[in-house]
């Protein structure tokens, strides 16, 4: 069996259950550009790994085995999280299942590079180096799901992203890859198991996701609704951003309080359009960028220069639970 | 409360407040609808989320056909919710 043959049965069920996927997905997220983005920096990933752990195993001193149970999985699963942390931190990705999505292709994309080493130096029989490689790529692409699971869920509860979100994201993608790289004793076992633990794995997150999405939706949509109403009624003044606003007054000339109501009246706005594209993607309609939606992210970006670095901070509080706006503007922005 | 029922004259007329709770009776009464409808909202005073999502799976549906629904006596509070989350053009509301 030659290697480009062997290769392909390794990977292509795994990028057949990553398409699944994406057609699973009933919101339709995650954009085909950004999963080859994700893709390729996996498999960036994976060259990296392949040139850190060579010069680190030298360095380090450790036998090839010990090294690949205990810190390979530590090297390889930073590297494949740059990417899916980057998306958590700029808010491009909002909910569980697009951060899986996003994961596993990282993972795919730094499996099929490692295939490819692997399969040429592999001493064991044809059938066995396929399923061992096959199992280590739904490993990879399952680890960088999860740590982009735990990291999106963290970022959230936190707000921002630390060592309070980088580490357990970490540790949870260490630990799967270093359980995974300990068990490996039969390759037709692990398979199986892959094979019947990943779907029931991705259901969870899917159901989770969607409970998640929904609640977001239903929630976010009315007490968006209230506030606008709250403002444009000019019942503002007696609720906590009114008095919240009079009190900076204190601190910043009229003109700047009157543009920071305006920040926050276009958020809301630009928060509920969001949630409408999002239900329109849900009814299977096609949402193309509407000009008025850019006109209003311009003007918004706008009003926040000229209110200022000092004065954003002062908005701070107001806007501090509005952790979905960010990925709601680059939503509205690129489809 | 919610009420959703067909008239006499085969219109769908929704009362009261359409919540989240509401959305399995909307989305069944909707799903028997074949044909261009007009939906009668003069007495809705609220619509959550997932009514909204129901009103919009049973429009996507119907254009496939070449129909759709049409909403009628809306009020300012709900016609401003459309046209906040980009509902207007979907829907032909009058």
């Amino acid at each position: 069996m030659s290697l480009s043959v062997r290769i392909v049965t390794t990977v292509l069920p795994v990028v057949a259950f990553l398409v699944s996927l994406l057609v699973l997905d009933s919101f339709k997220l995650v954009r085909p550009v950004r999963l080859l983005i994700a893709g390729l920096a996996g498999a960036a990933a994976a060259f990296a790994s392949l040139f850190l752990n060579a010069h680190l195993q030298t360095a380090l001193g450790w036998d090839l085995a010990a090294y690949a149970r205990f810190a390979a999985p530590a090297v390889e699963e930073v590297l494949k999280a740059l990417f899916v942390v980057h998306l958590v931190r700029t808010r491009r990705v909002a909910f569980p299942v697009d951060a899986a999505i996003l994961g596993f292709a990282t993972g795919t994309g730094f499996a099929i590079v490692e295939s490819m080493y692997f399969l040429n130096v592999c001493p064991l029989s044809p059938l066995e180096c396929i399923l061992r490689s096959f199992g280590t790529a739904v490993m990879h692409g399952t680890a960088t799901a999860v740590v982009g699971i735990v990291a999106l869920t963290l970022s959230e509860r936190f707000v921002s992203i630390g060592s309070r979100v980088l580490v357990p994201a970490l540790a949870v993608g260490y630990a799967a890859h270093a359980l995974f790289n300990l068990l490996i004793v039969s390759p037709v076992l692990t398979v199986l198991g892959l094979v019947i633990v990943l779907p029931v794995l991705f259901l969870l997150v899917f159901r989770q996701s969607d409970r998640v999405l929904h609640n977001w939706l239903r929630t976010g949509l009315d007490s968006d609704f209230e506030t606008l109403e709250m403002i444009d009624s000019g019942e503002v003044s007696n609720s906590h951003i009114g008095k919240y606003l009079a009190a900076l007054k204190e601190s910043f000339p009229p003109e700047v309080v009157g543009n920071m109501l305006c920040i926050l009246r276009l958020r809301v706005e630009l928060s509920m359009r969001a949630k409408g594209v999002l239900l329109l993607k849900e009814a299977g309609y096609t949402v193309p960028v509407d000009p008025e939606d850019t006109a209003k992210l311009e003007e918004l970006q706008s009003l926040e220069r000229n209110v200022g670095r000092a004065g954003m901070l002062a908005m701070a509080p107001l806007l501090r639970w509005r952790t979905r706006d960010a990925w709601e503007h680059h939503l509205l922005r690129k489809r | 409360m919610f009420e959703i029922r067909r008239s006499e004259n085969g219109d769908i007329v929704m009362r009261g407040g359409l919540q989240t709770a509401h959305a399995p009776e909307v989305r069944k009464l909707l799903a028997s609808v074949t044909e261009s409808c007009r939906v009668d909202l003069a007495e809705l005073e609220y619509i959550s989320s997932l009514g909204l999502g129901a009103l919009l799976e049973a429009q996507k549906r119907l254009q496939k056909s070449g129909h759709g629904l049409t909403l009628i006596n809306v009020s300012n509070h709900v016609r401003d919710l459309f046209q906040l989350v980009g509902f207007a053009s979907i829907f032909d509301i009058r």
